[in-house]
């Protein structure tokens, strides 16, 4: 039995006040806090074992090879990858989606083929599919959402077909929440040979993740969301598909061997990790996934769905409001997009951020989610293990403040 | 409260709620749309200039209150000045809420805008104000395209 009231200790930055206030932090979607483990993590490292990676002979650079491939081992455990060699570190989620999409993309993609993804992207799973498709003439098709944010698979058998060579969806929403059932469609991809990808960056920090039982060919995620320092994140591939694939960037630490006249490319993961990469990063993401793995995936969503939906409850009180994305918690991550009437969502954040709540406030990197559910913005409050029911009573009574405070009521 | 009250000043929460000028306009000489990427907030301003005067003013749009309170306020600042002191209030106010005033520069030549200083200090709130007044200096222009605050 894990006691999620003594985890807030675990973070320093949560003892801060912000405006006078006790930090209350709902704006885990965007980043997550840092426990201390993994801020030890960084400085036990740049203290005591920083060298290059992978070439050294000397001590310090076997130290931190040795940390640094630690790290990535117990990554592919978290995510129970078959192989570590299916693990590449990247600089986030955004950057994975592009390696595949410049990597695989280019190299198998052709004019009579199609791309899937639906109508909840982020933007960072448009726009490397829209670049795509200009330089292969590809196609690009969306699986469309209902009005709740669930996907709608009416015709799906319409839009996934025997040219739909890439599927590329999100697990979980960043804008609503909705957690999309992958496997159901990565059992659809299969059955017309698509190759599939999972951007996974709000659902690997959030529960239990099994790439094995997944199935799926690709699936990505970042570091800063899962308490680990930004500019680390992973690309999880299937052995034999990353060794097809061309390499992303080139230069050192890439290549097997190098004349004036040409290279041949380093095994995987190597072959995708050109130059010197994020070795605290990594070394601070692999403190982070020990910690998680400590309290345990499942635990951390149970607490997860016991908060959201005592804030769903909590706010459907609230006077006019609107919640986006589906209320059912089975299909619902910890985070929860509204819409108050007359009270512009930047207004709200900076009223809840007077009394030390942080949520986040616009189109959450979702633009046209949020025009498609009719909203040109919207508040949102996305919650973390550290966040508590006592939190989101002080949130939902400051919400009630503000509708007072603008309405002049 | 006091912070608050400092960017939420009363009588910009009053144009919020009850926006004056606020409505499309048939007859107009000038006329520019505005956008924020940034949040989604839109502004469309309509001007009747006649003699390089400011007869008339009226703005549409969605967005916060400090966006749709500068709107408003700029609305009744604007309306029968000439282009001249027109321009003079739009590159005065820009530099109040950036900070760059020169030692020889008034803002009460602003009025009521002046209202709007508090929001210098919220960083991530100047696009809000600056949107307005970005894209009544392109109506004055009558450009055609729209501006954004990027």
């Amino acid at each position: 039995m894990v006691d999620f009231k003594t985890i807030i200790k675990d973070f320093p930055i949560l003892k801060r006040r912000i405006n006078e206030n006790k930090l209350i932090y709902f704006d885990n979607a965007a980043t997550s806090q840092k426990p201390k483990v993994v801020i030890d993590a960084l400085s036990n490292f740049y203290s005591n074992n920083n060298a290059n990676i992978h070439r050294g002979v000397h001590t310090l650079s076997m130290e931190a090879t040795y940390l640094y491939d630690e790290a990535k081992e117990k990554i592919a455990e978290f995510i129970n990858a078959p192989n570590n060699n299916s693990i590449i570190f990247t600089r986030g989620t955004t950057e994975s989606l592009n390696l595949i999409a410049d990597s695989w993309g280019q190299s198998n993609l052709k004019e009579s083929d199609s791309i899937v993804i639906t109508e909840l992207e982020h933007h960072s799973n448009i726009v490397p599919w829209q670049e795509l498709i200009k330089k292969t003439k590809s196609k690009l098709r969306y699986i469309p959402i209902n009005t709740d944010g669930t996907l709608n698979l009416a015709n799906i058998n319409n839009i996934i077909t025997k040219n739909t060579k890439l599927i590329s969806m999100t697990h979980v929403s960043n804008g609503i929440g909705t957690i999309n059932n992958i496997k159901k469609i990565i059992k659809i991809a299969k059955s017309v040979g698509a190759t599939t990808v999972i951007d996974a960056a709000q659902s690997v920090p959030h529960m239990p993740i099994d790439v094995s039982d997944l199935d799926c060919d690709f699936l990505t995620f970042s570091g800063h969301k899962m308490l680990a320092p930004t500019g680390i994140g992973v690309l999880y591939g299937k052995k034999e598909l990353l060794e097809s694939m061309p390499p992303y960037q080139k230069g050192g630490d890439m290549i097997l061997e190098v004349t004036y006249d040409k290279a041949t490319w380093n095994e995987i993961p190597f072959k995708f990790e050109a130059g010197t990469p994020n070795i605290a990063g990594a070394i601070g993401l692999g403190a982070a996934t020990n910690y998680l793995m400590k309290i345990g995936m499942q635990n951390i969503r149970d607490h997860e769905i016991e908060i959201t939906k005592y804030a769903y409850n909590n706010l459907m009180n609230v006077d006019g409001i609107e919640i986006l994305g589906p209320e059912n918690t089975d299909i619902r991550a910890g985070l929860i997009s509204f819409n108050i009437p007359n009270i512009h969502p930047h207004d709200l954040g900076t009223f809840l951020d007077s009394k030390g709540i942080a949520i986040r406030t616009g189109h959450h990197c979702a633009m046209p989610l949020i025009k498609k559910l009719g909203h040109h913005s919207s508040a949102r409050a996305s919650f973390y293990l550290y966040n508590t029911n006592h939190e989101v009573d002080k949130f939902t009574a400051e919400i009630n403040n503000s509708i007072k405070y603008f309405n002049n009521v | 409260m006091s912070e608050l009250n400092e960017i939420y000043q009363e009588l910009i929460l009053d144009h919020n709620r009850r926006p004056r000028n606020f409505g499309k306009m048939n007859n107009y000489t000038n006329y520019s749309k505005g956008y924020n990427p940034l949040c989604g907030d839109e502004v469309e301003f309509y001007m009747e200039i006649t003699n390089d005067k400011i007869d008339k003013i009226q703005f549409i749009g969605i967005g916060c209150a400090i966006s749709k309170g500068a709107s408003s306020l700029f609305t009744e600042t604007l309306k029968s000045k000439n282009l001249h002191d027109a321009q003079h209030i739009t590159t005065i106010y820009k530099k109040m809420l950036t900070n760059k005033l020169d030692s020889n520069e008034n803002i009460e030549d602003l009025g009521d805008l002046t209202l709007l200083s508090g929001v210098s200090v919220y960083p991530a709130r100047i696009k809000c104000a600056i949107l307005s007044c970005y894209t009544i200096e392109s109506a004055i222009r009558n450009d055609q395209n729209t501006i954004t605050t990027e």
